[in-house]
């Protein structure tokens, strides 16, 4: 089944990928090609299968909490392009507007 | 007109006690220079990879374990995507299919009856930054300051059953939640420093129906007295709405403490969606059941069982013993205190009235207090020893916080030492006897109440050093003779 057009957008507004007209057009196709070949996965039967959580077996391994150095501020902020005493300056983030 | 059911759950955020963040190294302490507590790891750079804090797994542990869950062998750390300054790599590590810990319970005491709140679960995740807002308030803000200090500290996320069913439950639940998390000493669980956050979810049902109502969230919640002014007043918007037979939309909503109201905030896109996936970054988390027994072992006395062995050896009646054990610092305090005066009500008296009345008005808590157990011991063995009476005693406590100085030394250089004394209290009495006749003779009447009046001439007579007992009794020999 093919994604639809607004599904895409959708997708890409959430992912917050800018999308050409030309790209529009593709992507839903080779989306859906993709999603179909996953979706053969559902026809194998893993009733007693467990789940994979991760592909390799073994544990992580764990720090004891131990403070480290951390960057010098004038290094952290190096590469932000609008500083404002010592924070990153960012346009107006809240997305929401509110009414009673 | 049908009856309400409130339905309420609860998400509870809590800051970690550890030195350094979740997954890098860096310091975790409060009120550091902006951007001076950051690396490549909690600042999203590419390539920066995160190891996890064991310590912050241990506190999470014993978080689960103080509310009775169910710790996992296996959990998993999963990314949560979405776009928002105060978070760097546009994703947290945090527990979505499986969390350290589930299936928790925590009994509270409602009035007079038991309740048990479920924990649904209790996860691992890493904080996001801070949002500085410039502008009177976040909706007048033209633009936003980043501090990516607070960005990977450790955090649990602790969320309830829908069990909750009123307003007062709520504020209740937390206060014991935060008792728990600070005898375990996972969290300091200071609202006013965002290290314990909350956000309620609600919906109201008719009375005896089992499917749940349209919830809304509300967020904002800055103490627990804003989580039950604002579960009130949205308990009540929705009732409205319901009975004017209006729907609840499911939205998110914006206590302004101001002005006492809950406001829409109604997101311009579309809702959430996280896309959750497994951190490749992160192998799952094994636990293994030795770890968590140490853990087990380890814990300390936990409040409700601290409350009822204070019933049970010091004979205290429950409300003193719910009040104690409020703080483990106060708890810890009044059992070093009766160590030296073994009068526990007495004791009890003390450190809930007076005590913790000092430290409020010297902005003190109990652990940092001026007076230790043993020197407010020192006080009540003068009150025991009828030395001081209580009326005194309550100023040389004042001076104890101002001065810093005992109990004997304030009593001596103030020459605050009780008359008990026959011959001393016998000039006082006399002298109080010749100035009020009228009570005096309503004494002789058989208005037995005068002699309070004159016992507090006495007293003050004598500038509160009398003994009362003894005066009562001297008065009532003169005037009976």
């Amino acid at each position: 089944m093919e994604l639809s057009l607004k599904e895409m957008e959708e997708l890409a507004l959430i992912a917050r990928l800018y999308l050409t007209e030309e790209e529009k057009k593709i992507l839903p196709q080779q989306i859906s090609s993709i999603l179909d070949m996953v979706h053969s996965l559902e026809t194998v039967d893993t009733e007693d299968v467990e789940p994979t959580i991760y592909p390799i077996t073994g544990s992580g391994v764990l720090r004891e909490d131990e403070i480290l150095p951390s960057l010098a501020v004038k290094d952290a902020l190096a590469n932000g392009p609008d500083i404002v005493d010592g924070y990153f300056r960012v346009p107006r983030i809240i997305e929401e507007e509110y009414e009673s | 007109m049908a009856d309400w059911e409130v339905i309420i759950g609860l998400e509870i955020h809590a800051e970690l006690l550890t030195e350094s963040k979740v997954f890098c190294g860096c310091n975790t302490e409060f009120g550091g220079e902006p951007n001076s507590q950051v690396c490549p790891v909690c600042m999203g750079l590419p390539g920066a990879l995160p190891v996890l804090n064991r310590q912050a797994v241990e506190l999470a542990i014993k978080a689960g374990l103080a509310l009775n869950c169910t710790i996992n062998g296996t959990s998993q750390f999963d990314r949560k995507h979405y776009f928002y300054p105060d978070l760097p790599k546009a994703y947290q590590i945090s527990q979505n299919d499986r969390p350290l810990c589930s299936h928790g319970m925590v009994e509270l005491s409602v009035g007079d009856r038991k309740r048990q709140i479920g924990i649904q679960r209790v996860h691992l995740e890493e904080e996001a930054g801070k949002s500085v807002h410039v502008g009177d308030s976040i909706i007048s803000s033209e633009y936003s300051l980043l501090d990516y200090n607070r960005s990977g500290i450790a955090l649990v996320e602790i969320v309830t059953e829908p069990d909750i069913r009123s307003a007062e439950e709520a504020r209740l639940f937390l206060e014991k939640l935060k008792t728990l998390l600070e005898y375990t000493e996972v969290s300091d669980c200071k609202m006013e420093e965002g290290s314990l956050r909350c956000d309620a979810n609600i919906s109201l049902r008719p009375k005896g129906s089992s499917a749940y109502g349209v919830k809304t969230e509300i967020k904002n919640l800055n103490s627990f007295r804003a989580v039950q002014r604002a579960l009130e007043f949205e308990a009540d918007r929705q009732r409205r709405l319901l009975q004017a037979k209006e729907v609840v939309l499911p939205e998110t909503r914006h206590w302004d403490e101001a002005k006492g109201m809950t406001f829409s905030m109604r997101s311009k896109a579309k809702a959430a969606d996280y896309r959750y996936m497994p951190d490749p970054n992160l192998y799952p988390l094994q636990v293994d059941e030795a770890w968590i027994e140490s853990i087990r072992q380890n814990l300390p006395e936990l409040p409700d069982a601290k409350r009822d062995r204070f019933i049970n050896d010091y004979d205290l009646p429950p409300y003193d013993a719910d009040v104690l054990t409020t703080s483990r610092h106060l708890a810890d305090y009044f059992e070093a205190c009766v160590q030296e005066v073994d009068e526990p009500k007495l004791v009890s008296n003390w450190v809930m009235g007076e005590v913790l009345r000092w430290l409020k008005a010297h902005e003190l808590e109990i652990e940092s207090s001026p007076v230790a157990p043993k020197e407010l011991g020192g006080l009540l063995k003068l009150i025991q020893e009828d030395v001081v009476s209580t009326i005194v005693a309550k100023d040389v406590l004042s001076e104890m916080f101002a001065t810093g100085k005992s109990a004997v030394e304030i009593v001596d250089e103030k020459g605050w030492r009780q008359i008990s004394d026959a011959d001393s209290l016998e000039a006082i009495i006399d002298g109080v006897i010749a100035e009020n006749p009228g009570p005096v003779a309503d004494f002789q009447k058989g208005k037995t109440k005068a002699i309070g009046f004159l016992v507090g001439q006495v007293m003050k007579a004598s500038k509160g050093q009398a003994n009362p007992q003894k005066a009562n009794e001297m008065l009532r020999q003169k005037l009976q003779k």
